[in-house]
């Protein structure tokens, strides 16, 4: 015998029927963008992980020499400019390209054979990011990879000196950058006093981005060793990380190896 | 009930029935994703709190004049407005003040731990303290 819905039974049935058939694709819309949301900020970790494990990693191996190039831009400045380095050791004139708000670093690594290597943030054309780029008077055309994408800035300086709150310069020899053909030194670096002292370790901090926007609101502005940095308004969310390393040929001093 | 050879089309209460396991599903993903922002908030606490005191834990270790800038910093709990004259890196210290609701340091002879209240309850990550 057949029954088939009433006229009430029919309206109360497609009144529910349609409230929770919005209600259940709101919230399935809403579970998809949060697990996106959720997958880009788990790959904003990933990264960051990534980049201070390279980062402390390479300071950490390095022994001697560490000079740094100061950002010459405001924050944020993502148009790489071209970076030559004339430094003597290295002979010939080696370039990279560099994110003019950030800072870079060469290191020299250890022992028995001299190495030496940048590190700066640049564009390639699968995307920007934190590179190392390993300079030689051997190899002429070294390239320069990327080790973490969406790196957006790269800060640097030195563990400053216990009594004068300076910072300095390892190297004997002064670094000159050539950018746009002008050649200058390096400012804000004391690199007379060398040999009485050496600074201890690097300190370093950075900005990772995520790749797209998210819903999250990310922080307005970032205070970072007295300098405040405003990341532009893009929906993208930002982290900053900042670590200090000691660099291996320090000798560790008494009050640290006590327990 | 449900599949009777005999009745053809849902009956009203079949249709209720479905509708209500359609709510179900629908309050399930609320839950869920509740749940999961609560967790990631608390995962993302805990991470900055970790990496605070990492961070002040190195560079206490030093010398002994960072020890005492580091001691004086976690006692007066505060982010010392002029940063750029602190030799000390206290950006995630200062992190951690802005976004930990009632960040409080806690340090006995054994552990050195942050406190801070999120969700109704109080958080804690300890680490070993400066000696």
């Amino acid at each position: 015998m057949q029954k088939g819905f009433s006229l009430i039974e029919m309206l109360l049935a497609g009144l529910f029927g349609s409230l929770l058939l919005t209600a259940s694709s709101q919230a399935l819309i809403g579970l998809i963008r949060y697990q996106t949301d959720q997958s880009e900020l788990l790959r904003l970790t990933e990264k960051t992980t990534l980049a201070e494990m390279a980062l402390k990693q390479t300071l950490a191996f390095s022994a001697d020499a560490v000079i740094i190039g100061k950002a010459v831009d405001h924050y944020p400045a993502k148009t790489p400019k071209k970076t030559h380095t004339q430094y003597s050791s290295l002979g010939n004139n080696t370039s990279f390209n560099q994110f003019s708000s950030s800072d870079w670093l060469i290191l020299l690594t250890n022992n028995d054979e001299k190495k030496y290597g940048v590190f700066h943030l640049d564009k390639k054309s699968y995307g920007y990011g934190l590179a190392y780029k390993e300079l030689s008077t051997k190899k002429i055309k070294s390239i320069s990879n990327t080790l973490v994408n969406q790196v957006e800035l790269l800060r640097f300086r030195y563990l400053p000196d216990e009594n004068t709150q300076e910072h300095y310069c390892l190297e004997k020899q002064k670094i000159t950058i050539n950018e746009d053909n002008k050649v200058k030194e390096v400012e804000g670096l004391n690199c007379s006093a060398i040999e009485e002292n050496p600074a201890r370790g690097i300190q370093f901090a950075f900005i990772l981005a995520t790749q797209k926007p998210i819903k999250k609101p990310g922080d307005s502005s970032f205070y970072l060793w007295g300098e405040t940095l405003i990341p532009p308004k893009d929906g993208l969310y930002r982290q900053l990380i900042s670590s200090t390393v000691r660099l291996s040929k320090d000798v560790i001093p008494s009050a640290a190896s006590s327990p | 009930m449900l599949n009777s050879i005999h009745s053809q089309g849902f009956t009203l209460l079949e249709l209720l029935l479905s509708l209500l396991l359609t709510a179900l599903m629908v309050m399930g993903v609320t839950q869920y994703l509740l749940v999961s922002s609560r967790i990631q908030l608390i995962m993302q606490q805990e991470a900055l709190a970790s990496r605070t005191l990492e961070s002040l834990l190195l560079q206490a270790s030093f010398s002994q004049q960072k020890k005492a800038a580091v001691k004086a910093v976690l006692s007066s709990n505060t982010c010392p407005s002029n940063l750029s004259n602190n030799s000390l890196d206290l950006t995630h210290w200062c992190q951690a003040l802005h976004q930990l609701p009632q960040l409080k340091v806690k340090s006995s002879n054994t552990l050195l731990s942050l406190e801070w209240q999120s969700l109704g309850r109080t958080r804690r990550v300890s680490r070993q303290p400066i000696p």
